[in-house]
């Protein structure tokens, strides 16, 4: 029966042949090994600063271990210091820092009037070969040009930061990781900085300025597998021509995006903007062509609408592509106003081989008039297309509405494999489940719908959801 | 040493056999140095002793192995991300089980690479961890007076003395 589930369910089995015995006594709790002091300090090394400075209270001996730290982290843990507070702070261990090389500095801080104090951190930073840097700035710091010179660098994080390109960039030859945030970028530092990084792994753009069309070009890198874009205003054009890229995220406006060709991609991710108005397809039509490959997949409903069947030169007609390696699709039920159930089932019917599907209601309304009960209803009500590998479905936010009770209808009656369907309540309780009367009713409504001689539907509130998750969570 | 000898055969502490390819125990400073001082050969009966116990000795070897390939290849960084995951699900381990005997072994083989990210995890373990746990963990004796502590405690406000 559909009932709101406890927590956790444990079932043990035992087959007819085993026998149960009495558990043996626990053993005694291990007792950890002695560590010799040297060992101590350098394992303590490893401690970010502030955990680092507390260590030195254990004892005489290690008062002063924090003079040999290597992780200078001064972020979000020291987001309750003001300016000076902070300053005198890493003033004073840049100061005492006795260790040979620096594995990582991290500032987040208000660069004004300390930029020579900033400038001389970063010195010693540059001294003792640091692999890590971040800084995040509150407000704009120019960063000159011989950091980037920095030949140690395996990850640079920079964020609010004025780029100050050498002429001859000799640096970040190792550079593996590389996140710009809420800076101005230009073509020229773009692909400076693509050609010179030849072992990046990760390219992490968000909320950057200067760039209309982005190229980002890399055939010469096998290690380049992570591509990140998010918030970039004025962006219209996203080219990719990187062949070993396994995994995409973009989080922003509807743009157009273009590989070089379709990629054996392992994940992508489109979170795209709500839009005012009806969505033009074109921007999209050539993008889902090129995931033919993608293997995990989230989308927004404003993905999906441009895609949906409708009038196309007078002819309605739908799209055709296919997502033919997609095994786990999340859809984001966000925009997109005029995306309908009937919207979602076909483009589930271009995902062949798809065996969990997570949807994330959210607070979407499906805007479904005249068009919907002429149209698109009757054809949702004769939809031919079965499901055939899809084994688990969740629906988050799930309000038992006239329309996601249509969507809910649609996946039970064409998946004759399913094993699991979960539904998770709003988190604001939103629902038209009121009574326990209601629980019954949709239960056996939801049950004559079934078509898997296996499938079990289960029913939490949002609170108590420890089901499977999406692979992708939010990534900002 | 013989040139057409592929692994070697080690003994732990326990007095267990081990083998180990000769490119895996390349990454050991002293038995890299073993390998170029004495003549192992099929026919060679000395088996040097490692004085790591045996159950750490495996999971040693097991890194070892899987690190040599990329190690001796020169530095080829493709496969450098898979060997990053490689060591984070190697390094779910139980602290009070191994994993302060393999930072021993590593410390003790002269491994940098095993030595750091032993360390390294070690440390993450450690965050959130109070003064008192901290102490009772890495057996370190309190030789702070009541005055000094009471200063210590004035001083680092934020720390978890309990």
């Amino acid at each position: 029966m559909l009932s709101r589930q406890p927590l956790k369910k444990v079932k043990i089995e035992c087959g007819e042949d085993q026998t149960v015995f009495d558990a043996p006594p626990p053993p005694p709790p291990a007792v950890p090994p002695q560590l010799n002091e040297d060992i101590l300090d350098y394992l303590f090394s490893f401690l970010p600063i502030k955990e680092a400075v507390q260590v030195g209270t254990v004892s005489r001996r290690f008062k002063n271990t924090w003079h040999l730290n290597q992780m200078l982290l001064f972020g979000p843990d020291f987001a309750r210091f003001n300016q000076k507070e902070l300053v005198d702070v890493v003033e004073r261990v840049f100061r005492f820092n006795r260790t040979p090389e620096i594995q990582a500095f991290c500032l987040h801080i208000d660069p004004r009037g300390i930029e020579v104090l900033i400038n001389n951190w970063l010195g010693i930073c540059a001294l003792k070969r640091i692999k890590e840097l971040e800084l995040e700035f509150s407000q704009p710091f120019l960063l000159e040009s011989h950091y980037l010179n920095i030949t140690t660098l395996q990850t640079l994080k920079l964020t609010y930061c004025e780029i100050q390109m050498p002429q001859m960039l000799t640096g970040l030859k190792f550079l593996n990781i590389l996140v710009l945030a809420r800076l101005t970028l230009t073509e020229n530092q773009l692909q400076t900085l693509l050609s010179n990084c030849k072992l990046l792994n990760t390219l992490d753009i968000s909320v950057c300025f200067g760039l209309e069309v982005m190229n980002i070009c890399v055939k010469d890198n096998n290690n380049f597998k992570t591509l990140k874009i998010a918030y970039c205003a004025g962006l219209e054009d996203l080219n990719i021509n990187v062949p070993s890229l396994k995994s995409i995220f973009y989080r922003g406006a509807v743009i157009r995006i273009q590989f070089e060709k379709a990629l054996p991609l392992k994940e992508a991710y489109f979170k795209f903007f709500p839009s005012r108005g009806y969505l033009l397809s074109h921007k999209v039509d050539l993008l889902v062509i090129d995931l033919y490959y993608v293997t995990v997949l989230t989308v927004t409903s404003a993905f999906i609408e441009p895609l949906a069947p409708r009038m196309r030169n007078g002819v309605y007609r739908e799209v055709f592509f296919r997502l033919a390696k997609v095994r786990e699709l999340q859809i984001l039920m966000e925009g997109g106003m005029f995306c309908n159930p009937h919207d979602i089932a076909v483009f589930l019917k271009s995902c062949p081989t798809l065996e969990t599907l997570f949807i994330d209601l959210n607070s979407y309304i499906f805007e479904c008039g005249l068009y919907w009960k002429l149209n698109e209803k009757p054809l949702l009500d004769n939809f031919q297309y079965g499901f055939h590998r899809l084994r688990f479905v969740k629906l988050t936010g799930f309000k038992f509405a006239e329309y996601e009770i249509e969507l809910v209808k649609v996946l039970l009656q064409k998946s004759v494999n399913l094993e699991t369907m979960v539904f998770i309540l709003p988190s604001d309780h939103r629902t038209l489940l009121d009574r326990p009367s209601d629980a019954i009713y949709y239960n056996q409504l939801f049950r004559s719908w079934i078509v898997s001689p296996i499938a079990k539907i289960f029913l939490y509130e949002h609170s108590n959801d420890e089901t499977m998750a999406p692979s992708h969570q939010e990534f900002y | 040493m013989s040139s057409s000898v592929e692994a070697i055969t080690v003994l732990s502490s326990d007095g267990d056999e081990f083998k180990i390819t000769v490119s895996a125990a390349k990454l050991s400073k002293p038995l890299n140095w073993m390998l170029e001082d004495v003549c192992f050969s099929d026919d060679c009966d000395e088996v040097p002793t490692i004085e790591v116990n045996s159950k750490t000795l495996v999971k040693v070897i097991e890194y070892c192995e899987k690190h040599a390939p990329r190690a001796n290849s020169g530095a080829s960084d493709s496969d450098a991300e898979e060997l990053k995951k490689w060591d984070i699900e190697f390094m779910k381990m139980d602290v009070k089980d191994i994993l302060f005997h393999i930072l021993m072994a590593a410390n003790y083989l002269h491994m940098e690479g095993l030595y750091d990210l032993a360390c390294q995890t070690a440390a993450d373990l450690m965050k959130g961890m109070t003064v008192s746990q901290i102490r009772k963990i890495f057996h370190i004796k309190n030789d702070f007076s009541s005055e000094e502590q009471e200063q210590l405690r004035r001083q680092h406000p934020g720390c978890s003395f309990d």
